[in-house]
């Protein structure tokens, strides 16, 4: 087979996958979306203190360093208690009746003190392959291997725990004890010289085994150190494939789930104020017509809206948001009748004769916003049936704070519903009668309240055109809570709005 | 056509879920052809899927745009993919055996009578070893080296392994194009 035709095998397969697809069925996207609103949710500095992974570690950390310094702490403590032991066991040389503890107290004589120093003067090199020598001898019951050694030399290899660890320093320690004995090492040469004085170099653990009984030679053997090659191997076979790890790429933590917008619009919306006569004016009453008075409604005008809006998202579907709103509220009064003045030939309407009733009771002011009329009006007041409509353009300024749940938040068109408040500033009222004059109120007349609130809701349908911009359509609804005029006038007033808002916005 | 490629990035770099679902969107058949020829069975590969797509939302930031996204994403589907096959089988039969390169070489070799599906069965039939060198010398065009390293096995093993499942890729199309004929035969019969 020659190379091309390789190729062509693998052209062949290449060219079948290339663009194979294969639509994975739609409970992988979301169980991606669950991980990722985990993933996003995630503490982080997490609320119990043993589950913070610092914690974990340096807890970790602590007990692996426990668990390595603890043997070599025991180690060195056995080390340091058993090199007095060696330095004194070292000492019985001789006899069975050595291995009989000596009295304390007893004197060292002077021909004793040599037998100490010749085995002090022993070759520490020596010591050490001797201790390996007697260390095996009980394990192969040869007892005669370790009789011609020393004592010091057999106890200093039964306390070391393998071959070849013995310290040359603790070999002489032992001798430099030995040399300078204590009192230990003076007593027991004082109780040999009791005996038999000269057996002292002929002395060695064959002599000692002898008197000893077999619990405590099998002590004695079990203590020695055990041969590498007694020790039962145990083979394991390890296979491992795939060892080799892949980097992986740097994980990053996840931003947090938040994004902001801004957004303007214009909404064509209907805007009745609700006005509502509650008590007759005084005129009126004064020309008889209290009843008259009292019937009267408000019609909702043709009104707009500019917006500006912002936003944030708190969630995957709650978002918050306010704004602030330009309202121009266009409606008409309608009334029964009204009221002239037959001495100065002025009219009124009970909106305007209300109006400046409750002028008159909230302050003593120069009735500018009415230059028709006076309070003078009343001494001659007669009530003219015929119907009589006035203009009432409001302008507010309004601030909403509303809260949005979005439906479809992933598709490229969602829907929000909304609901909040309104803080509607009060700017001015022009009031245009039938007759063609026309006056202001403003918020400094005292007659409207400079701050009222309203309860808002909506719908609201987004449409995503970009990934920064979207274009959206808001139907939504006013209602105040409260009446935007001030108390103790005759009128009552609570404003309402139908509007459907377009709008655009940039997501940050 | 994948829309900007960018702005997608971008958008799945502010963690917004529209543009991740975008990019699931975009790339999710393609990655999950790719996690069939690669496993078993279809739902070790939805997990595969799974896995991969969310290393990928969790790294877009380390994404440079030094190579296209797909392929980007292609090595992560891939890696991952891997990855499961370690996990899922610890000891994969990955032998050094070299009597497998004996299958009869063809240079009119075509796969045009097979449907797309087919080939995939065969493939996933393979042993791990052979289906995964396979896919990556074969298809993903890695070479004998990388797929060592990639896999940490020897070079030799990626080839004996890849020559071995060739040889049991060209009985199973024969032993179908066997089939095939008969079943013309007979009906022409």
């Amino acid at each position: 087979m020659n190379q091309s035709e390789k190729h062509k095998f693998e052209e062949e397969w290449e060219r079948m996958f290339e663009s194979a697809s294969e639509t994975p069925p739609p409970t992988v996207w979301d169980a991606i979306e669950k991980r990722l609103d985990k993933d996003g949710a995630a503490p982080i500095i997490p609320l119990v203190w043993w589950k913070n992974p610092k914690v974990a570690y340096a807890a970790a950390a602590a007990v692996a360093l426990l668990l390595v310094s603890w043997p070599i702490l025991q180690l060195t403590r056995e080390r340091s208690e058993n090199a007095p032991q060696v330095a004194t066991r070292s000492l019985p040389t001789d006899s069975a009746e050595e291995t009989t503890l000596p009295e304390a107290g007893q004197p060292a004589t002077a021909d004793q003190e040599p037998l100490a120093r010749a085995e002090a003067k022993a070759d520490p090199a020596q010591s050490r392959v001797t201790g390996t020598r007697s260390g095996r001898a009980p394990m192969e019951g040869s007892s005669a291997s370790s009789g011609g050694e020393s004592q010091l030399a057999s106890h200093s290899a039964a306390n070391v725990p393998s071959v070849g660890e013995v310290p040359a320093a603790a070999t002489e320690r032992n001798s430099l004890e030995t040399a300078q004995p204590s009192a230990l090492a003076l007593r027991e040469p004082a109780q040999k010289s009791a005996t038999e004085p000269n057996r002292a170099n002929s002395s060695g653990i064959g002599t000692e085994d002898g008197n000893l009984g077999p619990t405590l030679r099998e002590s004695i053997a079990l203590l020695s150190p055990v041969g590498v090659s007694e020790v039962d191997v145990y083979v394991q076979k390890r296979f491992v494939f795939y060892k080799k790890e892949f980097p992986e790429a740097e994980i990053t933590p996840p931003t947090q789930n938040r994004e902001y917008w801004a957004g303007v619009g214009v909404m064509p919306a209907s805007f009745n104020p609700g006005v509502s006569v509650t008590s007759p004016p005084a005129a009126f009453s004064m020309a008889k017509a209290s009843r008259q008075s009292l019937s009267n409604s408000s019609k909702a005008g043709l009104s707009y809206a500019v917006q500006m809006q912002t936003g944030m998202k708190l969630s995957k579907h709650w978002t918050v948001e306010t704004g602030l709103s330009y309202l121009q509220g266009n409606s008409t009064f309608e009334s029964d009748g009204y009221v002239l003045d037959a001495s100065t030939n002025r009219s009124a309407n009970v909106l305007e004769g209300a109006l400046l009733a409750g002028a008159g009771a909230s302050a003593n002011r120069e009735y500018a916003f009415s230059p028709s009329l006076s309070q003078d009006m009343n001494t001659a007041a007669v009530y003219i049936d015929l119907d009589q409509k006035t203009g009432n353009n409001y302008r507010f300024v309004q601030v909403p704070v509303q809260a949005g749940y979005v439906l479809n938040p992933d598709g490229k068109v969602n829907y929000t519903i909304l609901g909040g408040t309104v803080a509607n500033v009060f700017l001015q009222n022009e009031i245009e009668s039938g007759a063609g004059s026309s006056f202001i109120n403003t918020a400094n007349d005292g007659i409207y309240r400079s701050l009222s609130w309203s309860a808002a809701t909506g719908v609201r349908l987004n449409y995503r055109l970009s990934d920064h911009w979207s274009a959206n359509l808001t139907g939504s609804y006013q209602k105040a809570l409260s009446s935007s005029l001030r108390s103790g006038s005759s009128l009552e007033s609570r404003p309402q709005l139908y509007g459907v808002a377009w709008g655009v916005r940039y997501v940050f | 056509m994948i829309e900007n490629e960018q702005d997608l990035v971008n958008g799945c770099r502010r963690r917004e879920r529209t543009a991740q679902k975008r990019l699931y969107d975009a790339f999710a058949g393609r990655m999950f052809a790719i996690c069939l020829r690669y496993l078993k069975n279809r739902a070790d590969a939805e997990d595969v899927l799974q896995d991969a797509f969310v290393k990928i939302y969790e790294n877009i930031d380390s994404y440079r745009g030094d190579s296209p996204l797909q392929y980007w994403i292609k090595s992560i589907v891939v890696n991952t993919a891997l990855k499961h096959i370690r996990k899922q089988k610890n000891t994969m039969e990955l032998d050094d055996v070299h009597s497998y390169d004996n299958h009869v070489a063809d240079s009119e070799f075509t796969l045009s009578g097979f449907q797309m599906q087919q080939l995939l069965g065969f493939i996933q039939e393979l042993p791990t070893g052979c289906q995964t060198v396979f896919n990556l010398y074969a298809i993903e065009g890695y070479q004998h080296n990388e797929i060592a390293e990639l896999m940490g096995i020897s070079e030799g093993t990626s080839k004996s392994q890849y020559s071995r499942a060739r040889t049991l890729l060209q009985q199973k199309l024969n032993k179908e194009q066997r089939f095939d004929n008969e079943s013309v035969r007979k009906t022409q019969i």
